[in-house]
């Protein structure tokens, strides 16, 4: 009767650690949380112009296969996308800083089209106008 | 000069207007007004030849159109909520009744999603015969870590009938 007592308690605290123990794994909660922290991540590699598609392309996969049961999988899936972050934020500065180059270069070159055309324009006129006219003969002259 | 000097000038000006504009196009931001939008679709994914009837405690068939211009990821949630005329959400509230079903995903800036969803139909209230499906767009807040209501939401009115009938 003593030993019935022990088993049913420790069925009764093994029963009400299961949940617990999947909650904290994967619950809902947990999945907007991992997915939350990952999306922050994401947002800054996107702000500093790193291609992003295939990583929200895997992330969807994970929500999808989470909410379909496959909770393990799931979890898999997150665990690389954070390893794939993680590995695209050492880049994240340097590609920054060539996509900041690249627009101000840019900048600075529409900017620089009034000056050229203010030295060039004329020059290239004049070229023209004389290679248009390169087989002329001039006529006459002092009589 | 062979190149007449008011030429050259209207030349200038024309040039040094478009390299102005130019350059504004190249430094404006990605996006000026962000924003999200959600739209509610027939069985097919198109607009038009929505249910107008439903039989109670029955399950209808409808597509959700999901699109972000927020320049930056979203994580998204679609909330399926019954409710009538008096208790659609607002551009600042959610609606007040119980949420009944819930979609997630996660969207790239410019992306849109399209989904069917399977959605229960039951009246509201005991006795109603017009039921209002509700579809409200939350996304995550990242700084928060907690979701928040966008202020759109899509809904469809649909006239109760019993089962026979529909």
């Amino acid at each position: 009767m003593k030993h019935a007592y022990w088993i049913a308690l420790l069925l009764l605290v093994f029963c009400s650690l299961i949940p617990v123990a999947v909650g904290e794994n994967l619950g809902g909660e947990e999945l907007d949380a991992r997915v939350g922290k990952l999306l922050k991540d994401l947002e800054e590699l996107y702000s500093k112009g790193v291609g992003i598609e295939g990583l929200v392309k895997e992330l969807n996969k994970a929500i999808d296969l989470y909410y379909n049961g496959s909770r393990d999988e799931a979890l898999e899936v997150i665990n690389n996308i954070e390893k794939e972050v993680q590995a695209l934020k050492s880049v994240a500065d340097r590609v920054a800083l060539e996509k900041a180059l690249i627009k101000y270069a840019s900048v600075a070159a529409a900017l620089s089209i009034p000056l050229v055309v203010y030295f060039a324009l004329p020059r290239l006129y004049l070229y023209l106008w004389y290679y248009t006219r390169r087989k002329w003969i001039v006529e006459g002259g002092r009589e | 000069m062979i190149l007449d000097e008011e030429v050259l000038a209207v030349v200038l000006a024309v040039t040094v207007v478009a390299s102005v504009l130019g350059a504004a196009l190249i430094l404006r931001p990605e996006v000026v007004e962000p924003f999200t939008a959600i739209a509610l679709l027939n069985e097919e994914c198109k607009m038009g030849d929505y249910p107008r009837h439903a039989a109670e405690g029955s399950n209808l068939t409808l597509c959700i159109y999901v699109y972000n211009h927020m320049g930056k990821p979203v994580y998204y949630m679609v909330v399926y909520k019954l409710g009538s005329a008096e208790t659609l959400p607002t551009n600042t509230t959610p609606s007040p009744q119980k949420p009944l079903a819930s979609w997630r995903g996660v969207l790239g800036h410019g992306e849109n999603a399209t989904f069917l969803v399977e959605v229960p139909v039951r009246a509201p209230s005991p006795g109603a015969v017009n039921a209002t499906l509700i579809f409200e767009l939350w996304i995550y807040d990242t700084s928060t870590s907690s979701w928040s209501y966008t202020g759109r939401w899509a809904h469809l009115h649909v006239q109760l009938v019993s089962a026979q009938r529909a």
